[in-house]
């Protein structure tokens, strides 16, 4: 008989994600003694490894060939555009590894160990450790999962190399001839503009009637209406029923009414002919392998681990943060989450406080919002106004040959207090800033309207949607 | 994000939660939407003056009247003002004889305090710099035209002050019964709202409890306040001899932001020579 050894360990983080590191360092830095654990051998989790920051290399990459093209309305021309996919791939695993680089060395300064092992409860308060070099037992006195999410791999698919998640597309394997995207959320519009970009058929099929769910209605509208115009073909209320694989290529079998094609007649099935499909219907909370029953520590029906507004599960000294807890499955929200439980299980005060997160689709066009949309405050019943002013108002925007985009200000009525906003053109995403900044410090309109944006910027288009609200704006 | 939580910065959410204060009951007492850091130090400030009843040891709840409550935050105010207190005494021998003067050969009474008031009254139409209020941010000073004097009254439920409006206008037995009104209707608790404004300046007279000196505290927007003791048979020195004199002690706080030392002796001169001299008010 074996004696298990048990390891005494202070805080330990299973996920070096954002949440993960984030909460790791800040753990560090309040004194406690901490070990971070992610079978990756680099930090940084799917948002720096096949996420956020390779899709947004790609993208820069790809709206490049976009500028170099709209450069010949200016009467500058370049010759037809030459795709190294070698390099293209190569830079951007540079920049992973310049930013994971710079992730271990932050680490390293805060003595933060990081084990390459897959780690699974044993109960409330040990944790078994197995990797390469581990097999352990962890007695902790904290432990903070971030575990993060994985694709949701569809049902009664078959397995095929040229059937692809959204880590596989970032790989950028080749350049499919037909990219069909099955899920028309933020990720499969992402893909959508890179794979598009680099010269790929794309078609989109979408389960609901609007792309990016979430997003405003009409900042959905718009960038269905602009992806369609540059030649990606959209269908959205269209069910996949079956794929099939052939030898040279893979058909997409398809139910709904098929409004992105012209070539079909409504309410018929569809087949789709596609070199490559890619699935990105979602994404899915990482708790099976953690073994969290053991634990005790309760999830949903979605499985995804239940907390308090400090990230602490029902399990005492086991908290968890971000994808893991649900969405929005964002790295922004898995950052603060992990501060805050960082403090709290550290003895501190902390509380997540209810603030808005920001979504960004780095599409082209941008769309960005934050806090409550026109929708949801109709669903919730709040008494509130809008205010739209349109981007072919705006000189910058001129300047640079787009009329494409708008800025939609969300406010309640009686303190005309701002409480959402969207943003569809070239640098929402930067310029969703301002709006989730003003919602937090209970800016309204008067203060929005008379804080002076330069001219000409995008930016003006925030402080003109405010003006025209209060019948103020002299601009339209 | 929920939008029916009072407004504030997530410097002061943070602020209030590591302070355990809940911004729903700063918004609630504060009667504020917006809560700016400020206000929670002055929140905290007073929930910290104020400690919970199980670190108190034995004892019984009695509630705070209405107007003790309503008094407790004029006074808070008052603290705030840079308030000087001059202490001085007048002989009432004069107004003692007079009094009974007008009692034994007029039937008129006539209360020392209206003989404080009337003098009170009488020197503010010399001092106008004492009938006034500061605004415009303490840009400007309001000179009041009317002359209203402020009486403090005790009552079972608490303090309150009733006004003698156009005091100078008045005779000594106007005074007299117009004060005798007020401290009824007071005790009564049947004073109205506007009998309690548009004081110039009050006077608060402990003297028949006693005492020998005290500060009183300015009831703002007014500028001073006159607080008067026990009259008490004192020794003075007449060149030869020891005396008895009546002295009644006086004390006048003052808004030093308004009115300086000097102005406020000199205002004191005044209202002691009219006191000592009280024929001068029958005219």
């Amino acid at each position: 008989m074996s004696v298990e050894i048990e390891i005494e360990k202070d805080v330990v983080v299973v996920g070096a994600g954002p949440g993960g590191y984030s909460a790791a360092f800040r753990c560090a830095d309040l004194g406690r003694s901490v070990d971070l654990v992610d079978l990756r051998g680099a930090l940084g989790g799917v948002c720096l490894n096949e996420g956020c920051i390779p899709s947004k290399a790609l993208l820069h990459a790809t709206d490049s060939l976009r500028v170099v093209r709209e450069a010949e309305d200016f009467g500058i021309t370049f010759g037809e555009a030459a795709i190294d996919i070698g390099r293209l791939r190569s830079r951007t695993v540079s920049v992973i590894e310049s930013l994971t680089g710079g992730l271990a060395h932050i680490a390293a300064r805060r003595k933060v160990n990081h084990t390459v092992a897959k780690a699974s409860f044993v109960d409330g308060k040990r944790i078994a450790v197995k990797g390469p070099d581990t097999d352990e037992t962890w007695l902790f006195k904290s432990l903070i999962i971030a575990t993060g999410s994985s694709p949701v791999v569809l049902q009664g698919w078959p397995e095929d190399e040229r059937i692809w998640d959204a880590a596989a597309a970032l790989e950028v394997r080749e350049i499919p001839k037909h990219l069909v995207i099955v899920g028309g959320g933020i990720i499969g519009l992402e893909m959508a503009c890179i794979y598009h970009g680099l010269g790929s058929k794309v078609t989109i099929i979408e389960a609901t009637a609007q792309l990016a769910s979430g997003c405003d209605k009409a900042a959905a509208q718009l960038l269905h209406k602009s992806l369609t115009a540059r030649g990606c073909i959209i269908h959205t209320s269209t069910r996949v029923n079956e794929v099939r694989c052939l030898k040279n290529s893979l058909v997409v079998n398809c139910d709904g009414p098929l409004d992105g094609s012209a070539d079909y007649t409504a309410g018929t099935a569809l087949t789709i002919k596609a070199s490559h499909v890619l699935q990105s219907v979602g994404r899915s909370a990482n708790t099976k392998s953690l073994n969290v029953k053991k634990a005790g520590v309760a999830v949903d029906e979605r499985g995804q681990i239940l907390i308090d507004s400090t990230g602490q599960t029902n399990v005492k000294n086991v908290f968890a943060v971000g994808d893991v807890t649900g969405g929005p499955m964002l790295a922004h929200r898995a950052v603060h989450q992990g501060h805050i439980a960082a403090e709290v299980c550290s003895g501190h005060t902390a509380d997540w406080n209810d603030a808005p997160v920001p979504s960004v689709a780095y599409t082209q066009p941008e769309v960005a919002w934050v806090g409550i949309s026109e929708e949801q405050a109709r669903e919730a019943n709040i008494s509130f106004g809008t205010s739209t002013f349109p981007w072919a108002a705006n000189g910058r925007s001129l300047a640079h040959g787009t009329s494409e985009g708008f800025t939609t200000l969300v406010y309640a009525t009686d303190s005309q207090r701002l409480i959402g906003a969207t943003l569809v053109g070239d640098n929402a995403g930067e310029l969703i800033a301002e709006i989730a900044h003003a919602i937090e410090m209970g800016s309204n309109l008067v203060d929005i309207a008379h804080t002076i944006h330069a001219h000409p910027t995008r930016s003006e288009t925030i402080g003109m949607a405010a003006q025209l609200a209060l019948g103020l704006c002299t601009d339209l | 994000m929920a939008i029916d939580l009072p407004i504030a910065s997530p410097s002061t959410r943070i602020h209030a939660q590591k302070n355990r204060i809940n911004l729903r009951e700063v918004s609630a007492t504060m009667k504020k939407e917006f809560i700016h850091a400020g206000d929670l130090s002055n929140y905290s400030f007073s929930a910290e003056n104020y400690p919970p009843r199980e670190s108190l040891g034995a004892g019984e709840v009695t509630p705070m009247s209405r107007v003790a409550q309503l008094t407790a935050t004029n006074l808070s105010a008052s603290q705030q003002i840079p308030a000087v207190t001059h202490h001085d005494a007048v002989d009432t021998t004069a107004v003692e004889s007079l009094r009974r003067q007008l009692r034994d050969s007029e039937s008129i009474k006539v209360s020392s305090l209206a003989f404080q008031v009337m003098a009170l009254a009488k020197t503010l139409r010399q001092f106008p710099r004492f009938n006034a209020s500061l605004i415009d941010n303490g840009e400007n000073l309001w000179l009041k035209r009317d002359v209203n004097i402020g009486i403090a009254v005790d009552t079972p439920h608490g303090l309150m002050v009733p006004v003698v409006e156009h005091a100078d206008q008045l005779g000594l037995s106007a005074i007299t019964s117009t004060i005798s009104d007020l401290a009824g209707a007071a005790r009564a608790r049947k004073l109205k709202p506007e009998q309690m404004q548009m004081a110039g300046l009050s006077i608060s007279n402990l003297g028949v409890l006693g005492g020998r000196s005290f500060t009183p505290m300015i009831n703002p927007p007014e500028l001073a306040i006159l607080g008067v003791m026990k009259t008490q048979m004192e020794p003075r020195w007449d060149g030869e001899q020891f005396i008895p004199v009546p002295m009644c002690p006086l004390s006048l706080t003052y808004d030093h932001r308004v009115i300086n030392g000097a102005d406020a002796q000199r205002f004191l001169n005044h209202l002691i020579s009219l006191l000592a001299n009280p024929r001068q008010l029958l005219f």
